[in-house]
């Protein structure tokens, strides 16, 4: 079976400054997958090579067995490959209901529609409901994104990226910035709305890594060194020195 | 199905067929038919030009062009109808602006929707200064300086109009400025309007719902051009000339300044800012040589202080009826209008004194009151309502701030 997301020697270099050297990566469908390293270690570039926010200098990045890597983002978001960003990236002036309207409209098969009511178009309507509540959003949706708590607009940012029905998913950092209770309740909508999907997320909370992921892989310096289930990671001292800086004994 | 809110929101539209049905009867002088007529044709216009800044956030210096080449499409064509070489109505000629500027915007929005922001800004710019050099050299098509006129009564008649006389042009006016501005309000209602919002909004995201930003902006693009053009057209009827004048920079600016003092944030705001603009072009002219210096005030003033223009403080009044605390807030504002209302008054003061005692024209008379520059009064009057009103306009903020934090004014 072909794996949901391949990355093969995938390089990226900025002028001098080689920041992703030679990933290479597998993640099945429906796994629940974390990169976790240091800071610099390359973790968001990745994600934007995947999600053709710019394209790699090398390598290749095939979904479900077809290339992506060099196509625009909007392409690879309409294959199938939707993410989230580590700062809150929303429509700020529209409601939060708006906001999801938008991000269904492609999945159901509104181009750049200009000869119908925008409002009235039901399987929208439904879907954004749908979602309204899966993200327990009811009692905001009209209430202008910019204006919702960063919490809550962490919630938006997670239901924009899933809005579409793609079938992987990149979460960058969801829960960053949060408190205890707000990440356990982001943890409980993540782990909802990836089911049957592919997650690819990037985090830094352990305790979110180790409690929603199947496989981890450790990014240090622009390579991957570990990949593994939670166990294997947890154990292996190559990880605990590159990761948590600690000598080798 | 009709939702009650959908019907609700056309409320408005049947107020706007009253009152452009009732017009004509409360102001029935000659000028008035012209002041009307112009604003009919300078709304459509400002509107136009807000689904790019305001609906698309995309900034043009260059809108000019669309209306231009709209509005000669149509005159050609009206020189055609003249001819008997083109079997068109008169009152139609709108359409013929229309297409022109779709075209127009199809194809020069090609290349400049392909940047945004600055860029996008810049390219217009350019293009605005490429077509108006070009509107003086091609003088078989644009006539060179003295433009080119036609005849608005020929060809076929519809709906019973001549279009002789003034006041048969206004129902002209009328028809095509609420025709267009309520496509322009159905679009925004469409998914393709709100995809633009959120291009405004956030294009990287955009690009991650599915959408391709360049391709929704561009598509914006083209249909402001087209009802840039329809307003052109609607130029091309009413004056019945057009002059490559109408390219440059000047008309440009003009609409961009009618479209952010009226709100760009809301739909209707580019509709006050061109009703207020070309009355002030109009009337104020008569009154004083400074005009064109109280116009620029006055959006500097809504840019600093009131970004979101005049709709921006209407929409301010009708959240606070909605909240019932309009009875609460009205002391404080109406501090706040008083004290801008002083500096107003000073501030024409003083710039009218300033005008006389430097080019030496008759003496002012403000309400009846003779003020002198000979004189040293009229110029303390003008200095004191300028510190009172500075004085005011410190205080009502502060009061604002003790409001919303729920304390005693």
């Amino acid at each position: 079976m072909t794996a949901a997301l391949t990355l093969a020697n995938l390089t990226k270099s900025f002028g001098p400054a080689e920041i992703i050297r030679g990933v290479d990566l597998e993640v099945a469908a429906g796994e629940r997958h974390a990169v976790i390293g240091p800071n610099g270690a390359g973790k968001s570039t990745l994600f934007n090579l995947i999600s053709g926010a710019f394209p790699p200098s090398g390598g290749q990045v095939l979904l479900r067995g077809r290339r992506i890597s060099g196509l625009p983002a909007y392409a690879i978001n309409r294959m199938g490959l939707s993410r989230s960003f580590q700062v809150t990236n929303i429509f700020q002036n529209m409601s939060v209901y708006e906001n999801l309207r938008c991000a269904v409209l492609w999945s159901l098969g509104y181009r750049y529609t200009f000869w119908r009511w925008a409002s009235r178009l039901r399987d929208v309507t439904e879907r954004s409901d749908e979602l309204l509540q899966l993200l327990h959003l009811e009692h905001t949706r009209d209430t202008p994104a910019g204006l919702l708590s960063y919490a809550d607009q962490r919630a938006l940012e997670i239901g924009i990226t899933i809005a579409g029905g793609a079938e992987v998913i990149l979460l960058d950092e969801p829960t960053a910035g949060m408190s205890h209770a707000e990440t356990d309740r982001a943890v409980d909508l993540i782990r909802r709305v990836t089911e049957n999907r592919t997650l690819l997320i990037v985090e830094h909370d352990m305790g979110v890594v180790f409690g929603l992921a199947d496989r981890i892989s450790v990014l240090v310096y622009g390579e991957i060194v570990a990949s593994g289930t939670p166990e294997e990671i947890r154990g292996n001292p190559k990880v605990r020195e590159a990761y948590l800086g600690e000598e080798a004994v | 199905m009709m939702q009650p809110g959908f019907l609700r929101s056309l409320l408005p539209w049947l107020a706007a067929i009253l009152l452009l049905a009732l017009l004509p009867s409360i102001f029935p002088s000659r000028t008035a038919f012209s002041v009307m007529n112009a604003i009919g044709i300078q709304l459509v216009f400002a509107l136009s030009y807000n689904m790019l800044l305001g609906q698309g956030g995309m900034l043009s210096f260059g809108h000019a062009v669309y209306f231009g080449l709209g509005g000669y499409g149509a005159m050609h064509a009206m020189r055609l109808i003249e001819a008997g070489s083109l079997d068109f109505p008169v009152f139609g000629l709108p359409l013929i602006g229309f297409a022109v500027g779709l075209i127009a915007g199809a194809v020069i929005g090609w290349p400049s929707c392909r940047r945004s922001g600055v860029p996008f800004a810049m390219i217009s710019l350019g293009i605005g200064e490429l077509v108006a050099a070009a509107g003086f050299m091609f003088v078989s098509i644009f006539g060179g300086e003295e433009g080119i006129s036609g005849d608005r009564m020929v060809g076929v008649e519809t709906f019973g109009l001549s279009l002789g006389p003034i006041k048969e042009v206004y129902w002209f006016i009328a028809f095509w400025a609420f025709v267009a501005a309520l496509a322009m309000w159905a679009f925004t209602k469409t998914p393709l309007g709100r995809l633009s919002n959120a291009v405004r909004d956030n294009d990287q995201r955009a690009q991650f719902i599915g959408f391709d930003p360049q391709r929704v902006r561009y598509l914006v693009f083209i249909i402001s051009g087209g009802f840039a053009g329809l307003a052109g057209g609607m130029s091309a009827v009413n004056y019945e000339i057009l002059t490559p004048e109408t390219f440059s920079a000047l008309v440009s600016g003009a609409v961009l300044i009618m479209a952010f003092i009226g709100g760009i944030r809301t739909f209707y705001g580019p509709i006050l800012g061109a009703a207020l603009i070309v009355v002030m072009q109009s009337l104020l002219s008569d009154y004083t040589e400074a005009w064109q210096f109280y116009i620029g005030i006055l959006f500097m003033v809504i840019v600093m202080f009131a970004p979101g223009g005049l709709a921006g403080l209407v929409e301010r009044v009708r959240l606070a009826i909605q909240r019932r605390e309009l009875a609460e807030v009205a002391p404080t504002w109406g501090l706040g209008v008083s004290a801008a209302l002083a500096m107003t008054l000073g501030m024409i003061i003083l710039v009218e004194l300033v005008f006389r005692w430097r080019e030496g024209s008759e003496p002012m008379e403000l309400l009846g009151i003779p003020l002198s520059h000979s004189e040293i009064l009229p110029w303390l009057l003008a200095l004191l309502l300028l510190g009172l009103g500075s004085v005011g306009l410190r205080q009502a903020p502060k009061r604002w701030g003790r409001l919303l934090r729920g304390e005693a004014p």
